[in-house]
């Protein structure tokens, strides 16, 4: 059982000095999110987000994808079956360099997809918000927070602080398990 | 870059900027008029377009058809011009396909603003110019059944892929180019798809809208993630485009045939696909423009850079065509003088000079703002740029091989209708998906656009406020 | 199973007519599988058919492959008889005694007979089936070398649209019919001792034949015994008995001479001992023994033999009369040789020629007895007569000419006997024609109306191969027996005489001539084999056991020893020559003149079927497919015309239209035009039956047979059609093939064409080539003739396919090995080089590293393989071959072969599909055969015996094929010769295939800028 109170503000400015003032009233920071169209500068530092791992991720990726591209080249060219190809060397380094590359590339930007996927835990198209009307905005012109809570009786405190920071459409949405 | 602003009054100072949105916008009004063109139903002029382009498609169809049925003989080609018109569409197509990662990609890295209007434009003519250009390397193979044995996998013939040959590269740099550019454009699509399904008028474009979007929210933490990846894909693709280029040229230039096997072309080739690829843009950016009503968005502005983009490329081009030229002469090889005189000259000269005036001269033109807003002309040159590019690949392949080192082995080559079906009928290929883009896919990046919108109005105000703080000091020097 | 015997026949003996129906007899496995044709209609009809429905289609139509199964399994059908099991054995070459294994093919020596004279072949014969012909090096006519009509001779052998069985006026016949007729024919004009016999036959050194036509002139005094060639050797034989008193052969010891001038003699290509004279000549050809002949030929097309001369005097070609009446004139004169007194006024005042003149006189003199002069066919007696009187003078008649009773009949055999016979038979006084020459109605000169008179001969017997014209018009049309499937004897020029044995039993039930013949000669229940082996059992005197060894032995050699005749005695009557010389009207020629040509290829027609030969490109014009009206750069620009135009063709009143090729090096104000073209085609290609080339006897009159003035030209609208191989003639100063005088070669020795040869800089070390084979080869441009036999060889070696026009007007022609021709010089005074390029076997191959897919690599002995299976087709290493011999299957060239064609396949080469390469292998099936044969044999292989298709066939051994290491073989020795190069050297390919440049030996006297 988990409850979502949201409130639709008029700007991502708006959104930035309601969740700072949240954080002072001591609500976690992860309880806390925003909804916007495009990204809010700043939001980062509000919640106090973690730099993405997505950097780490695409950096071994592509180091394993060269290793992989060059390694198949060399054995299969070189080690398995070296043929007399026009009196060039089996083991050709130069003419390796292009393959390593594009393979390097290939599984950088497929990890980062996947990786991305899995931070987000998509696909996953139904969300508790989607059910309520007015959060459709999110995603076109409004920008929203929201608060989320396991306790029932914990929802009308909230309700009121963003009442007070002047948000509109506050609702609660309930998640069903 | 951030020069823009919102204008109340249609009539405006020439020695104004030209703003990058304009009349007086919000964010909805943007999502509005941003998704307007796949909300409401395709026009008469649509339906009749996408039956043109489903005529080609067939013609396409046909073609494949009997190449794969009689073989490579009901093209042209011969001994010694093995390669032609199939090797020609290929890369004139894939050359195109670079506009598109240029765009988004290479201006993110460099903050350029401006590009948001157009790149998903640019993304997608890119993924369908590449489809285009991946079906020709296969169609041409003597036996394309077996094309999959360009791939190191472990067979019953124990025989591997030769990798010093530039074909596995090619096969890979395509294949790679693609997945890329697809998810690239697929990850800046997500917010905009988030948008059509929450604006959705029916349950059913909801429901599909619903999936492809995967669930976005639009979550502080997703922004964040998605700036990361969206940023370092733009950092992969930047010098992936770079390559892709630049192999398709080793086809030719690891090769001896004079008239090919030069150092200038790799460099010479990106320049020419990045050309072609905004010749491409903006001949299909200006004719959809108005009827799909993204003049607030797409503005003179934006023709006017990526005209002056045009011109930049082009030079560089010419370069590359008098280096080409030059090096023939300065190497004093009777071989590589004789195959570009005869490119010059020969059967074919009058196709060499017909390119020379649309690749050099025709860019040229936009020296002169009037010109580069001029949109008459500059969507006629950008035609003239996007033929002059298939004249070039042509009088690269065709002249060289056909005036080699034996002159027993000169031989004429002349096309079929089959080669043309094939040139023509990818072009209705293209055209038709790209309709359906249009129909389908917000064809501007919603969210980014908003995005701009928001940082020009901060902009905006931070001037007026200047401004004002000034002006005391402005009335005491009067 | 049945024994292998009968699976894989030998071939067979039994007279053919005499054995059932096509398919009646026990037919083995292999064709079980046509049963379900057996039944069907339409196989019935296509059986019926003279030629296959739809030959016409080109290749380019989806659905020929349903009418190709049809085609084909007709064919098969017919060909059924050919696997019955053999009545009797016949000997194999050097295989004793003779079996057949499965997989080991058998060779058997035979001959064929070209204008009548033998020429020896051996054959390649796989289970009895022949796959490859080669010369018999024990032959003193071929020495082991074919010219490209031998090589091709399989394409007729299994051509389906040969005649199948005795017709008699279209209605089908058995042949015990046709001998009850005759037979009693021939009773009933015994009584006018043969009044109204008439006899036509091709020319023959046949003993055999000769001994039935006795016996028939015995039984028939009135009979007329004829025969008859389009391109008779008639003025050679009337030369002779105008200088000698009585026909003769001429044979030239070419390697002995020093100088040699040629009256427009083709002496390279043409006439009975051509190979043997070609080879001999060829050996005065080398620089390194210190042997170099100079060689001047006076003719107006461009021929063979003028592409190798060292001066081509051009001129018209009634002019070559006189110009070899001004040499008389000149040596009797100036140079005051013994006998030619009588000549000293003979003054023609020629300005324009007199230096020529001057100086071949004075070539020939100074070198005396080893200097000789030879007059081509297409020459009046006189020129003949003029020849040998010079030679008498000069001494060479003793020195280089022997001279022989000539082995055909030498009467008159050409034009005029037809004239004759159409004005007998339209008079009615012919009751019986037996007609065995080939097809005398198409190449009837204008005037003769041969075909109405031949349809008003009651009894007209046509021996013929195909339908043609000369079948339509006669009553009995019998199916012709090929060489190969033929019993019989004939001798060479020289007198050396062979038995003509057959490799497979006839697959049309064909008849020899001795079986038309028979029934005349009274010797009716003789079958061929008979007749042939009782005539020799005669002549050598033994019978029984005893002979049958001897004949046995004679069967696998290809020569019966002893035969050869003596060279006759016989002196110049000069007052007949003088005489004949006193009656030359002086008149220079007016205008234009029309020449006419024995076809290079298609000879005087009736190769005209042969797809292979169609598709070789001429020597010298590169045309396939066609001929077309040969003129002279100058020629053509004063008339305005540009290649490829349409031209009327006016003479005497009748016409045709032809396209134009301007040939360089052709001689001035003469249009040239090859006989023997523009026939209703009935072959098995994927070209449409009309206009292939044109014909020219429609301009052929009796009385100027070759060539007369009085042609008008016209340009007519439209373009002419014809399909050439190589465009472009010059080599635009590149250093391709490469020709020198022998003095700037001397000079030049030994730093010769040192930027062509030796290491080039590198990237990478070479490979380590390994012991003990290092494929390789070798062409000597100064032995290349450029004949052509080569391209053929390699053709029917490799199974290479037949494109049709259509294919090579693309430029998509198959030949792993081409003969490219290159014009240097002048376009009116060139000198033609001929260059045979076939894969080079790069050790650094520029095709090899561009393959994705590892098609194409190097062996550990050098050869540049390529793997067709592997292949995928993307034509990348075409494109950076530098030699451009690469040739790729744009198109599915093999469901044309027809079942039959299949039967001539050599089954140690690959049948490529569509999409793949292929190239020259440098015969990769030989090299295996003979590495499994070393195995077997516990030794090394023998490098020398073994030899690559073109290498074998080679008249000149301008191509010898080898390994490096066996230092002191040919090809080593060239590869070390200071001639030796490599084409695109500065590429650094370093090819296997080394070229010796040409070495001309040009007079000085005629050395003009």
């Amino acid at each position: 059982m988990r409850y979502w109170v949201v409130g639709e503000f008029g700007s991502g400015d708006e959104v930035k000095k309601a969740l700072r003032r949240l954080r002072e009233l001591g609500y976690a920071k992860e309880t806390l999110d925003a909804f916007s169209p495009y990204p809010v500068e700043g939001l980062e530092e509000v919640l106090e987000l973690k730099p993405s791992p997505l950097r780490g991720f695409a950096f071994v990726a592509g180091l394993m994808g060269a290793a992989f591209g060059y390694g198949v080249q060399w054995w299969t060219n070189a080690v398995d079956w070296p043929l007399n190809v026009g009196n060039r060397p089996p083991h050709a380094g130069p003419a390796f360099v292009p393959i390593t590359f594009e393979m390097m590339v290939l599984f950088a930007a497929l990890t980062l997809f996947l990786g991305l996927m899995w931070l987000y835990r998509f696909p996953r198209p139904h969300h508790p918000l989607f059910e309520l009307e007015s959060f459709r905005t999110a995603s076109t012109g409004g920008f929203w927070v929201s608060v989320t809570t396991e306790r029932r009786e914990e929802t009308e405190p909230v309700l009121r602080h963003l009442r007070g920071l002047a948000a509109r459409n506050t609702s609660v949405v309930e998640e069903k398990e | 870059m951030a020069e823009g602003r919102v204008s109340e009054t249609p009539t405006r100072d020439p020695l104004e900027p030209r703003p990058l949105i304009e009349g007086a916008q919000s964010p909805e009004s943007l999502t509005g008029s941003l998704l307007r063109p796949i909300e409401r139903g395709p026009g008469r002029v649509w339906w009749a377009l996408f039956f043109l382009t489903l005529g080609g498609t067939g013609l396409f169809a046909a073609a494949i058809a009997v190449t794969l049925v009689r073989g490579i003989g009901a093209w042209g080609n011969n001994i010694p011009v093995a390669w032609a018109f199939g090797i020609i569409d290929f890369v004139w197509w894939i050359g195109f396909g670079h506009a598109g990662t240029l765009i988004s990609a290479i201006l993110v890295l460099f903050q350029q603003k401006w590009r948001a209007s157009v790149n998903r434009f640019a993304e997608a003519m890119t993924l369908f110019a590449v489809m285009q250009a991946g079906l020709f390397p296969m169609l041409h193979l003597g036996r394309p059944w077996v094309f999959y044995w360009l791939v190191p996998y472990p067979s019953t013939l124990r025989v591997w892929p030769q990798f010093k040959s530039a074909l596995p590269w090619d096969m890979l740099a395509i294949t790679t180019y693609f997945t890329v550019s697809l998810l690239f454009w697929y990850l800046g699509l997500l917010p905009d798809l988030a948008a059509a399904r929450d604006r959705a008028p029916t349950p059913r474009r909801q429901f599909w809208y619903g999936l492809f979007s995967l669930g976005w929210t639009g979550s502080a933490r997703h922004w964040h993630h998605w700036r990361t990846g969206y940023l370092l894909l733009a950092a992969l693709a930047t010098p992936l485009v770079l390559s892709v280029h630049t192999i398709v040229s080793f086809d030719f230039a690891i090769a001896q045939v004079p008239g090919w096997h030069s150092t200038i072309f790799p460099p010479y080739f990106v320049a020419g696909a990045i050309f072609s690829g905004i010749a491409l843009v903006l001949t299909l950016l200006l004719p959809v423009r108005g009827p799909l009503g993204l003049h607030h968005v797409i503005t003179d502005k934006h023709v006017d850079i990526l005209t002056k983009l045009l011109l930049a490329t082009g030079l560089m081009v010419s370069y590359g065509y008098l280096q080409e030229h030059f090096f023939a002469w300065y190497s004093g090889d009777e071989y590589e003088m004789a195959a570009y005189a005869f490119k010059r000259t020969g059967t074919w000269g009058w196709l060499f000079w017909l390119q020379m005036f649309t690749n050099v001269l025709v860019p040229h033109l936009f020296w002169f703002s009037k010109l580069r807003t001029n949109l008459v002309v500059v969507w006629f040159a950008a035609l003239a740029v996007d033929i002059g590019m298939w004249l070039e690949r042509f009088t690269i392949i065709v002249p060289s091989l056909a005036h080699d080192f034996l002159p027993r082995s000169w031989e004429h080559y002349s096309p079929t209708w089959v080669d043309f079906g094939l040139l023509f009928g990818s072009m209705g290929f293209f055209g038709l998906l790209f309709l359906l883009f249009l129909k389908f896919i917000p064809p501007v990046p919603i969210s980014e656009v908003k995005e701009l919108h928001h940082d020009l109005k901060e902009a905006l105000e931070e001037k007026e406020r200047r401004e004002r703080t000034e002006s005391p000091l402005r009335e005491k020097e009067a | 199973m049945p024994p292998l015997t009968d699976r894989y026949p030998l071939p067979v003996l039994q007279d053919p007519p005499r054995t059932g129906t096509a398919g009646a007899g026990e037919r083995p496995r292999a064709w079980r599988s046509l049963e379900e044709w057996r039944g069907s209609p339409e196989l019935a009809r296509a059986a019926e058919r003279e030629f296959p429905p739809g030959a016409a289609e080109s290749l380019q139509g989806l659905d020929r492959r349903r009418f190709l199964q049809l085609a084909g399994t007709t064919a098969a059908l017919a060909g059924l008889a050919a696997c019955k099991k053999p009545a009797e054995k016949v000997m194999p070459y050097t295989h004793q005694p003779p079996d057949v294994t499965p997989g080991i093919p058998n060779a058997y020596a035979t001959a064929w007979t070209p204008e009548g004279y033998a020429a020896g072949l051996v054959v390649t014969s796989w289970e009895g089936r022949p796959t490859k012909v080669e010369g018999n090096p024990d032959h003193p006519a071929s020495l082991g070398a074919t010219n490209h009509l031998a090589q091709a001779l399989l394409v007729d052998l299994y051509d389906t649209t040969r005649v199948r069985g005795v017709k008699l006026r279209g209605t089908p016949r058995s042949f015990k019919t046709y001998l009850e007729e005759q037979v009693e024919r021939a009773r009933r004009l015994e009584a006018s001792g043969g009044e109204g016999l008439w006899l036509l036959l091709e020319p023959s050194a046949s003993p055999t034949r000769r001994e039935l036509l006795d016996r028939i002139r015995q039984r028939f005094p009135r009979a007329r015994v004829e025969t008859y060639h389009a391109l008779s050797r008639d003025n050679v034989h009337e030369g002779a008995r105008l200088a000698f008193g009585r026909p003769l052969e001429t044979r030239v010891r070419y390697d002995e001479a020093r100088v040699v001038l040629s009256l427009d003699a083709d002496f390279l290509t043409q006439g009975p001992f051509a190979l043997r004279e070609a080879r001999e000549f060829a050996h005065s050809r080398m620089p390194e023994r210190g042997a170099m002949s100079r060689l001047y030929v006076a003719e107006s097309h461009f021929s063979v033999t003028g592409m190798n001369a060292d001066h081509r005097l051009r001129m018209k070609p009634s002019e070559v009369e006189r110009f070899a009446l001004a040499v008389l004139g000149e040596l009797a004169r100036s140079h005051g040789l013994p006998g030619l007194e009588r000549f000293r006024e003979l003054e023609l005042g020629w300005p324009e020629k007199v230096r020529e003149v001057r100086a071949v006189a004075g070539d020939l003199a100074r070198n005396g007895d080893r200097s000789v002069v030879v007059a081509g066919t297409r020459q009046p007696p006189r020129v003949h007569a003029v020849a040998h009187a010079l030679n008498g003078a000069l001494g060479s008649q003793k020195r280089l000419i022997t001279l022989y009773e000539p082995g055909v009949d030498a009467g008159r055999g050409g034009p005029e006997v037809l004239r004759e016979l159409a004005e007998a038979a339209s008079a009615g006084r012919v009751d019986t024609l037996v007609v065995t020459a080939s097809d005398p109605v198409y190449t009837a000169p204008v005037g003769v109306t041969l075909g109405a008179a031949l349809s008003a001969v009651p009894n007209a017997v046509y021996l013929a191969f195909r339908e043609d014209e000369t079948a339509k018009h006669s009553a009995w049309v019998l199916p012709a027996a090929h060489v190969l499937e033929s019993w019989g004897d004939t001798r060479a020029v020289d007198g050396t005489a062979s038995i003509i044995q057959p490799l497979i039993q006839p697959l049309f039930q064909g008849l020899t001539e001795l079986d038309v013949l028979s029934p005349f000669a009274g010797v009716a229940d003789q079958p061929p084999y008979q007749l042939v082996k009782g005539y020799w059992q005669r002549r050598a005197g033994a019978a029984g056991p005893a002979f049958d060894d001897t004949w046995d032995q004679w069967l696998a050699v290809g020569t019966i020893p002893g035969t050869e005749a003596p060279g006759l005695p016989a002196t110049v009557d000069v007052g007949a020559v003088d005489a004949s010389v006193r009656a030359f009207a002086r008149k220079p020629s007016q205008g234009l003149e029309l020449n006419l040509l024995p076809g290079y290829k298609v000879h005087d027609g009736r190769y005209f079927h042969n797809a292979w030969l169609q598709e070789m490109p001429d020597p010298l014009t590169m045309l396939s497919w066609g001929n077309a009206a040969l003129l002279s750069p100058r020629t053509a620009e004063r008339l305005k015309l540009e290649p490829r135009d349409k031209v009327k063709l006016t003479f005497r009143g009748r016409w045709l239209e032809a396209p134009v090729y301007v040939l360089p090096g052709h001689a001035d104000d003469t249009v040239s035009l090859e006989l023997g073209w523009g026939r209703e085609w009935g072959g098995d290609s994927p070209e449409p039956p009309a206009d292939l080339g044109v014909n020219a006897y429609l301009l052929r009159h009796a009385d100027a047979p070759w060539f007369a003035d009085g042609l008008q030209v016209e340009k007519v609208e439209g373009h002419g059609r014809y399909a050439t191989s190589q465009d472009h003639w010059s080599m635009h100063g590149r250093e391709i093939a490469l020709q020198d005088t022998l003095d700037e070669y001397e000079k030049k020795k030994p730093e010769y064409l040192q930027h062509l040869k030796g290491p080039v800089e590198k990237l990478y070390d070479p490979f380590k080539y390994g012991e003990p084979y290092q494929w390789a080869m070798a062409v000597d441009l100064n032995l290349c003739i450029g004949c052509g036999a080569c391209l053929v060889a390699c053709q029917a070696e490799n199974n290479i396919p037949v494109v049709g026009r259509e294919q090579v007007e693309r430029g998509r022609e198959m030949y792993w090995l081409r003969v490219d021709r290159y014009f240097e010089g002048s376009p009116e005074e060139p000198h033609a080089i001929p260059q045979p390029m076939m894969c080079q076997h790069c050790e650094a191959a520029p095709c090899e590293y561009v393959c994705p897919v590892n098609a194409t690599v190097h062996s550990d002995e050098g050869l540049n393989e390529m793997v067709y299976n592997r292949c995928i087709g993307t034509r990348y290493c075409s494109n950076n071959c530098p030699y451009k011999v690469r040739r790729f299957n744009y198109l599915d060239y093999r469901p044309r072969v027809t079942e039959l064609e299949k039967l001539g396949f050599n089954p140690d080469v690959t049948v490529r599909m569509r999409g793949v390469m292929e190239k020259c292998t440098y015969c990769v099936q030989r090299i295996e055969r003979a590495r499994i044969e070393a195995r077997k044999a516990r030794r090394p292989i023998d490098t020398e015996a073994l030899e690559s298709a073109c290498a074998q066939v080679c008249p000149t051994e301008a191509i010898v094929f080898g390994s490096l290491h066996a230092r002191d073989s040919e090809v080593a020795k060239r590869h070390r010769d200071p001639r030796h190069y490599a084409v695109l050297h500065e590429l650094g390919t370093r090819p296997r295939t080394a070229y010796l440049a040409r070495i001309k030996n040009p007079n000085p006297e005629l050395e003009h800028g």
